[in-house]
């Protein structure tokens, strides 16, 4: 589904790539640098949030390296690990062409909306991610997951999220119709999804997701993308106030 | 006029050798993608190709590049439907080493 999402998210980018003078040569340059960056950020996240478990059987590394290895590199994948990795390799791309990073993100963001919203559908369709257990018409019940617990009524907030998302893609395109200064979209981005991420983690029941202090991870990274997200937001009055 | 020769055919050159490293990159992640338990040797050569490959291009490289680049989204694209059960996030993770049989 997220396959779907990024291919989606892509033509979607590619259409909208004259409105900001970029060429559709470099958005989906860019794009493929933001996939690649994406890729590996949202595994070293995967891996570092792992990382207890990965330690405690190192042993096996030396017995069967193969399994441990692909066991490792096929586990899975940490969202916000992906956006950040994504970022950096995007600011990379922009800066050796030298191209508008800020418009470039501007341009990007409600395709990553877009993509969320069809990979969270995914995570619903393989059964990961899965919410708390809940009473009522409101549970949904697994019935062969490999990954939720089967047969209990589990809150959909997979499907939850992934509505949000295609919520957030509409309004970011309605905001973008005008002309914004640069920063502002992709900021809008970070400040709405991060409060949004950071709601849902408590409805949330799978506990592989690495907790500190009682807080997932990813609550930890939507506290520090927040003020990321409101300094992108006001760049241009920052800017201003600087000079 | 030597000078100019030498100058002229540096970027080309280059250009010539990031285009057949991103097309060895994207073979190699082709091949490799299907092999049960080395597949992420495909998934990394793959993204390795991506970034050549676009880097050739950007220099002025087309076809050996343009391969190149076709083969490495074609194998990376190949990773979320082989490797990674969930891709949005890290539940599919559970125990993914205490559940190994060994």
């Amino acid at each position: 589904m997220l396959l779907l999402g990024g291919i989606f998210g892509t033509l979607f980018s590619l259409c909208r790539s004259s409105k900001y003078d970029i060429k559709r040569e470099d958005t989906l340059y860019a794009l493929l640098f933001g996939l690649s960056g994406g890729l590996i950020g949202a595994k070293i996240l995967f891996l570092i949030v792992n990382f207890k478990e990965i330690w405690e059987y190192r042993n096996l590394l030396w017995k069967n390296p193969g399994l441990y290895l692909n066991a490792l590199f096929g586990g899975g994948l940490v969202f916000y690990g992906g956006l950040i990795g994504g970022c950096i390799f995007i600011y990379l791309y922009c800066k050796k062409y030298k191209i508008s990073y800020l418009k470039v993100l501007d341009l990007l963001t409600p395709s990553i909306a877009l993509a969320h919203g069809f990979g969270r559908i995914g995570c619903f369709l393989a059964g990961c991610c899965y919410g708390m257990p809940v009473g009522g018409s409101l549970g949904i019940a697994f019935e062969n997951s490999p990954v939720a617990p089967n047969n209990i009524p589990l809150f959909p907030v997979q499907l939850v999220e992934s509505g949000f998302n295609f919520a957030l893609c509409a309004v970011l395109l309605i905001y973008a119709k005008k002309d914004r200064s640069l920063g502002k979209v992709a900021g809008l981005y970070l400040l709405i999804y991060p409060v949004v991420r950071f709601l849902l983690e408590f409805l949330r029941s799978d506990s592989a997701r690495g907790f500190i202090s009682g807080i997932s991870t990813s609550q930890i990274i939507s506290i520090f993308l927040l003020p990321i997200g409101f300094i992108l937001f006001r760049a241009h009055k920052i800017k201003r106030k600087l000079k | 006029m030597d000078e100019n020769l030498q100058t002229n055919e540096t970027p080309s050159q280059n250009n010539n050798n990031l285009a057949v490293v991103g097309l060895v990159l994207g073979i190699v992640a082709c091949v490799f993608i299907f092999i049960p338990l080395i597949g992420y040797i495909g998934t990394l050569c793959g993204i390795g190709g991506i970034v050549v490959s676009v880097m050739a291009r950007k220099q002025g490289a087309s076809g050996m590049a343009t391969a190149g680049l076709v083969l490495s989204i074609i194998a990376t694209a190949f990773t979320f439907i082989f490797f990674l059960a969930c891709v949005a996030c890290a539940a599919a993770g559970a125990g993914i080493l205490s559940n190994l049989p060994y």
